[in-house]
C-alpha cells in the first residue's frame, strides 16, 4: 500500500469522464473455454477434486501438466457454483506443495508435553505407527473402556464421516465421537430449528431476492458456501433491478464496504432489532397476508402496547378466532407475550441505531420483496444466540419469505446406496456404547446440542464423567480454533495418548503421541456434498490428481488399518472393503454410472420445487412456521428442563416467553469496569477456516481492507484509540480475564466505538514457516461459554481491555 | 482489434482470486502483483463512511508513456492493443515505472519463489517463463493464452462473481462496449491522455 497513492486523491472522488471508443472491426471470438496450452513436450490432462476450504467442498478441475498440478479451476458442471470456484480454491496448490507438510508417520519421544515444549518427532514405519495405536485401542477395549476413547473430527468430507466418524466409531464401541459443528455456527440451525423445525443450514434461492439484510455475517468473507455466495452476489447486483443490501455488523466487513448501507449495532443486540422490526411490520400492517394470514375483522389492528384478544364475536355472535393463519403458528401469541411492547423507541436504547433508522430498515424491507433476513455467525455464536437468530428468521416469515421464490427453500441433500458391509457390534461395544457421551449433548445443560465441542477441555479437566484415556483427532485444530486455548492445552496435556490424523504440524500435534499424517486433498479418493445453499443438489467426488507425494494415508485407509489391526468385530465390519476406490463405486453407484463420475466428477439431482414444504406442512409439532415454537417446548419438556434449569444456561426468559422469538441481554465474560471493550473476530476470506497460514499467496494479503498481510491487527475506532492515547501502528497490549497478546493497532472510522476487531487464523506457535510466530490468535484472549441450547461454542462475548506498550 | 478489459466494481467482491489466480498463473515472484485489490478510503466519520477497493493494473493505454520512455524497447504495444514487456531486452532501469501514472509497474527484486521457498515449487505453469530478476512485471493481459486463442486471462477465469470482462474496443458489439455504453464504465485518470483501456464500473 505504498504505491499507487493517486487514487487517495481521484478515484474516491469519483474522477471519471468519457473515454473514446473505437470503430467496428470482427467480432471477438470471447471466453474460449477449452485450452490446450501444453506443448508437445508435456503431457497435459485435466482431473477431479474438490475443495475443503469451507462446506462448499467446491467440485474443482485441476489442471496436471507432467504429472504437477498447476493450475485449479471451478468444475464447470456444477449449477450450484455456476462452474467457478472461489479465491481459495488457488490456495490448493500452495497447500499441496506446501515444503512443511508432515511427509510420514512419527512418534513422540519427549514425554512432556505443553505448549512450546518440542515433542522430539522420530519418524517411524506406518507398522510399527498403526499398530501402537491398535494396540492401544485393543488394550481399552479389551479392559471394556472403548467410551474412553475420544474421536475429534475438524474439516470432514463424507467419505470419512462414513467409514470413521459414523461406521468404525460405532462398532469400536465409543460414543465420544465428537466433531468441530459446535465451533462452526449449530446456534444458527437452532435459531432456525425452533421455527421451520429443520436443524440444518437453510437453502435460499438468491438469484430471485430483491432485499438483503446481513445480521452479523459477511457472506463475501466468510459465509458458506463461499464460491455460490460470491457468484450469486455478481449476478443479483447485475440485474435490472439490482439487490439492495444492508449489512448489520459492529465491523464494516468486506460485504458491508460492498453493501448500499452499514448499520453498526451493538453487539449481541440483533434480537432486539429483530423484534422491533418485527413490531413495525405488524403496526403498519406491512406482514405478507398469504403466508401469515390476516385478521377476521377490519376493526382489528396491531397497535403498539395492546394486547389483541385471541377470539372475537361475529356478527352472528358465534366466538371465532381474531386472526386466522395460514402457514404459520403463534403469532397473537408472539404479539401479546412480546412484541406489542417491542416498540422502536425500546429497541434505539439496546441496539445504539436511532429510532427513525429502525423505522427506514423495517419498512424498506417489508416493501422490496422477496427480502431475506440473513444471519450468521455474529448473531449466533453467544450466549442466547439461538434466540437472537431466531428473531431474525422469523423476520422472512413474516415477509412471506419462506418456500418461495427469492426466500429460504429446503432443497434435498445427496442419497448415497447403504453400506453394504454390515456393522458387527460384540458386547463390547454394545456396553460402552451406552455410557454417557462426555460432552453432554442433550442434557439439560445443553438441550438440543448435537455435539459440544468446547466442553471436552473442562471435561477432561475434571474426568466428568470419567477419565480420557485416549484421542484419535483428524484434520482439527481445537487448542488454536477453540476459544480459550489455556485450558485446550492443559487438557491435551492430561490425555495419555493422543494420536493426530493431519497433513500439516499443528498446535494439536504438539501434543500428539503418534503423528498419521495423510495426503491433501488432490492426492485422494474422496467423495462429498456441499451445504444446502439453493435449488440444487449435488454430490463430488475427488480422484488422485497427482501421485501422493510423501508416505500418507488417507484417513479412510487409517480407519480400515486400524479395525483391521484390532481384530474382532470390529474388524469383520470392515472385512469387505478392498479399496476405496471399490467402497466408493458402491456407495456412488446409484446416482450415475462410474464412467460418469470419472468424466464428470459432479452428480446433479433434479432441482427442488419450490412450495413444496408449504405443500406438504413444516416438519413442526403444528407442521406450521412457528412463531410460537412448539419445538422447542416439545423438546425441553422431553428433556424435562424446567424454568430454573434454564437460568443455569444463561436464558432469562420465563413462562410463554421462553417459546418466542425475544431479546435477552447479551452476557459477557469479564466486568465491564476493567474490561470496558467487546472482543469481536471475524474471518478474511483467505484465512480458509483457519488453514491457509503456510499459503503464502494468502498470507501476502490477508487483510484487503488494510492491503495488509502477516500480521493481526487490534481494530480500534479512533474516538476508542484517542481515549487510551493510541496510535494507528502503535503497539498495544489486549487483555482478559483469560490471557493477553501484543499486537499492532489498526485505527479505523469502520468499527464500533465499543468493540475491537480482530482477524482470525494468525498467531501460530506450531504449523509451518509462513505460519509461525506471524501475528496473533484472538482465542487467547476468551473465555469459554456457549450458546447452550445448541451447545455451541460463544465466540463474542469476551471483555477485554487495551493499552499502548 | 483493441482489445480493453472492464471490471464491474458493484460486481466485484474484492476477493482477490483475481491477484492470486494471476500470481498462479504467470508464475509470479514473491512481492509482485499485476493485479492487486487497493482499499481506498474510507471517506466519512463513523457511522456513516464508504469505502471502494478497486482492482488495479496495467491499463494496456493505447498511448503508453511508458513504451515511450524505454530505452531499449523492451516494453512496447501489440497489434491487438495489449502493451508488453520482453524481459529479454529489460535492463531494469524503471524509467518506465515512473513514467507510468497508474504505478501498474514493479520491479522484480528476487527470482520467482527463491525469497520463500528451499526450491522451485512444483505448481509452476509450464507456459509462462520465470520472471528474470532485476526486470520489470506487468500485466499482459495473459498473452500467453491470447496468443494460442483463449481470449480469457486468468484473472476472468478466476473471477467467481464475473466482474471482469475482456473484449475488442473496436467492435461495436462487444461485451466490453454494451458496458462502456449501458453501466458507464470509465477510464481511472482519463485526463492523463495515455487512453487507458482498462474501464471501470463505479460501484452504486
Amino acid at each position: 500500500m505504498k504505491r499507487r497513492t493517486f487514487l487517495k486523491t481521484t478515484a474516491v472522488a469519483g474522477a471519471f469522464a468519457a473515454a473514446g471508443i473505437g470503430s467496428a472491426s470482427p467480432v471477438l471470438k470471447n471466453l474460449i473455454k477449452t485450452e490446450a496450452l501444453a506443448g508437445p513436450s508435456q503431457t497435459e490432462e485435466w482431473k477431479h477434486s474438490f475443495c475443503t476450504g469451507c462446506v462448499g467442498w467446491c467440485p474443482l478441475r485441476v489442471r496436471v501438466v507432467n504429472g504437477k498440478a498447476v493450475r485449479i479451476e471451478g468444475n464447470p458442471h456444477s449449477l450450484v457454483n455456476d462452474g467457478k470456484a472461489c479465491v481459495r480454491s488457488h490456495l490448493v496448490l500452495q497447500q499441496l506443495y506446501d515444503p512443511d507438510r508432515i511427509k510420514g508417520p512419527m512418534k513422540r519421544t519427549n514425554p512432556e508435553k505443553g505448549k512450546g515444549i518440542d515433542p522430539k518427532f522420530v519418524p517411524v514405519s506406518w507398522d510399527e505407527a498403526l499398530d501402537t495405536v491398535a494396540g492401544k485401542m485393543k488394550e481399552l477395549r479389551n479392559k471394556e473402556q472403548a467410551h474412553k476413547v475420544v474421536l475429534n473430527r475438524g474439516r470432514y468430507n463424507t467419505l470419512d464421516v462414513h467409514l470413521l466418524y459414523d461406521k468404525f466409531c460405532k462398532v469400536y464401541g465409543t460414543p465420544n465421537n465428537i466433531s468441530h459443528s459446535a465451533i462452526c455456527a449449530e446456534a444458527t440451525k437452532q435459531g432456525r430449528w425452533m421455527a421451520d423445525g429443520v436443524f440444518d443450514y437453510v437453502g435460499c434461492d438468491y438469484e430471485k431476492i430483491n432485499y438483503i439484510i446481513c445480521f452479523g455475517n459477511s457472506p463475501l468473507e466468510a459465509h458458506r458456501p463461499t464460491t455460490r455466495l460470491v457468484n450469486v452476489f455478481g449476478k443479483i447486483r447485475d440485474r435490472a433491478n439490482r439487490v439492495k443490501i444492508v449489512v448489520v455488523d459492529p465491523r464494516f466487513s468486506v460485504t458491508a464496504a460492498k453493501a448500499d448501507k452499514w448499520i453498526p449495532i451493538n453487539p449481541g443486540t440483533d434480537g432486539a432489532l429483530a423484534c422491533a422490526m418485527a413490531h413495525i411490520i405488524l403496526t403498519e400492517g406491512l406482514w405478507d397476508k398469504e403466508f401469515v394470514g390476516d385478521f377476521n375483522s377490519t376493526e382489528l389492528q396491531f397497535i403498539t402496547g395492546k394486547t389483541i384478544p385471541e377470539t372475537i364475536t361475529d356478527e352472528t355472535g358465534e366466538e371465532i378466532p381474531a386472526f386466522t393463519e395460514n402457514y404459520t403458528y403463534g403469532l397473537l401469541k408472539w404479539w401479546n407475550t412480546y412484541l406489542k411492547n417491542a416498540a422502536p423507541a425500546w429497541a434505539a436504547k439496546i441496539t445504539g441505531i436511532p429510532e427513525e433508522d429502525i423505522y427506514k430498515l423495517a419498512k424498506e424491507f417489508a416493501a422490496t420483496r422477496p427480502a431475506y433476513a440473513w444471519s450468521g455467525r455474529g448473531t449466533a455464536m453467544r450466549p442466547n444466540g439461538s434466540y437472537c437468530t431466531n428473531a431474525v428468521y422469523v423476520l422472512n416469515g413474516l415477509v412471506g419469505s419462506i418456500d418461495t421464490d427469492g426466500g429460504i427453500i429446503y432443497p434435498s441433500g445427496s442419497s448415497y446406496a447403504p453400506d453394504p458391509f454390515p456393522e458387527v457390534m460384540d458386547d463390547i461395544a454394545d456396553k460402552c456404547r451406552k455410557q454417557p457421551r462426555i460432552d453432554y449433548r442433550r442434557s439439560k445443560q445443553f438441550p438440543n446440542a448435537g455435539v459440544v465441542t468446547g466442553r471436552l477441555p473442562e471435561s477432561i479437566l475434571k474426568e466428568d464423567p470419567y477419565k480420557v484415556e485416549m484421542i484419535l483427532a483428524y484434520f482439527n485444530n481445537f487448542n488454536f480454533s477453540c476459544p480459550n486455548t489455556a485450558p485446550w492445552h492443559e487438557a491435551l496435556k492430561k490425555v495419555p495418548f493422543i494420536v493426530h490424523i493431519t497433513p500439516m504440524l499443528t498446535e494439536f500435534t504438539e501434543f500428539a503421541d503418534i503423528i498419521l499424517p495423510t495426503p491433501v486433498h488432490l492426492e485422494k479418493w474422496n467423495y462429498t456434498h456441499p451445504v444446502k445453499s439453493g435449488k440444487y443438489a449435488e454430490t463430488y467426488i475427488s480422484t488422485p490428481v497427482v501421485e501422493r507425494l510423501y508416505d500418507t494415508k488417507q484417513t479412510s485407509e487409517i480407519t480400515i488399518e486400524l479395525a483391521r489391526r484390532i481384530g474382532g468385530s470390529v474388524a469383520e465390519s470392515f472385512a469387505g472393503i478392498q479399496s476405496l476406490e471399490q467402497y466408493m463405486k458402491i456407495r456412488l453407484g446409484e446416482m450415475q454410472s462410474w464412467d460418469d463420475w470419472m468424466k464428470k466428477g459432479i452428480h446433479v439431482r433434479a432441482p427442488y420445487k419450490i412450495g413444496s414444504v408449504r405443500a406438504k406442512g413444516f416438519s413442526t409439532p403444528t407442521g406450521k412456521f412457528e412463531f410460537y415454537s412448539e419445538t422447542l417446548k416439545k423438546l425441553l419438556s422431553e428433556r424435562d428442563v424446567t424454568e430454573a434449569d434454564l437460568k443455569n444456561i444463561k436464558i432469562d426468559a420465563t413462562g410463554d416467553l421462553v417459546y418466542v422469538p425475544h431479546f435477552e441481554e447479551p452476557k459477557y465474560l469479564g466486568a465491564s469496569e476493567k474490561y470496558p471493550l467487546v472482543l469481536i473476530s471475524y474471518k478474511a476470506a483467505l484465512s480458509t477456516e483457519g488453514r491457509s497460514g503456510n499459503n503464502p499467496w494468502a498470507q501476502d494479503r490477508y487483510l484487503v481492507m488494510y492491503g495488509a498481510g502477516n500480521t493481526t491487527f487490534a481494530e480500534l475506532n479512533p474516538e476508542t484509540a484517542a481515549k487510551y492515547g493510541i496510535r494507528d501502528g502503535d503497539m498495544v497490549k489486549v487483555s482478559s480475564d483469560y490471557g493477553e497478546v501484543v499486537c499492532p493497532a489498526k485505527v479505523f472510522e469502520g468499527i464500533h466505538p465499543g468493540i475491537i476487531a480482530m482477524v482470525y487464523g494468525q498467531g501460530h506457535w506450531s504449523y509451518g514457516r509462513f505460519a509461525r510466530g506471524i501475528g496473533v490468535n484472538p482465542n487467547d484472549l476468551k473465555g469459554t461459554d456457549y450458546d447452550y441450547l445448541s451447545g455451541s461454542t460463544s465466540y463474542y462475548n469476551t471483555r477485554v481491555k487495551v493499552e499502548r506498550v | 482489434m483493441r482489445l480493453a478489459m472492464v471490471i464491474d466494481l458493484d460486481k466485484c467482491t474484492a476477493c482477490q482470486a483475481c491477484t492470486i489466480a494471476c500470481c498462479v498463473e504467470n508464475n509470479l515472484p514473491k512481492g509482485i502483483e499485476r493485479t492487486r485489490v487497493y482499499p481506498v478510503g474510507p471517506r466519512g466519520k463513523y457511522p456513516n463512511i464508504s469505502m471502494q477497493l478497486i482492482p488495479i493494473g496495467c491499463m494496456q493505454c493505447d498511448n503508453p508513456p511508458c513504451v515511450k520512455v524505454c530505452p531499449v524497447k523492451a516494453t512496447y504495444k501489440r497489434e491487438d492493443g495489449i502493451v508488453v514487456q520482453d524481459n529479454k531486452k529489460c535492463m531494469g532501469c524503471k524509467y518506465c515505472m515512473t513514467a507510468c501514472p497508474y504505478e501498474a509497474r514493479s520491479f522484480n527484486k528476487y527470482k520467482p519463489f527463491t525469497a520463500e521457498y528451499d526450491k522451485l515449487p512444483e505448481f509452476i505453469n509450464p507456459d509462462v517463463d520465470l520472471r528474470p530478476r532485476n526486470t520489470i512485471d506487468k500485466c499482459n493481459f495473459c498473452q500467453h493464452r491470447i496468443d494460442k486463442g483463449i481470449y480469457e486471462p486468468a484473472c476472468i477465469r478466476a473471477c467467481a462473481s464475473n466482474a471482469r470482462y475482456l473484449g475488442d474496443l473496436n467492435d461495436p458489439n462487444s461485451e466490453v462496449n454494451k458496458l462502456i455504453t449501458g453501466k458507464h464504465a470509465r477510464p481511472l485518470l482519463p485526463e492523463k491522455n495515455t487512453k487507458p483501456k482498462v474501464f471501470y464500473v463505479w460501484d452504486k
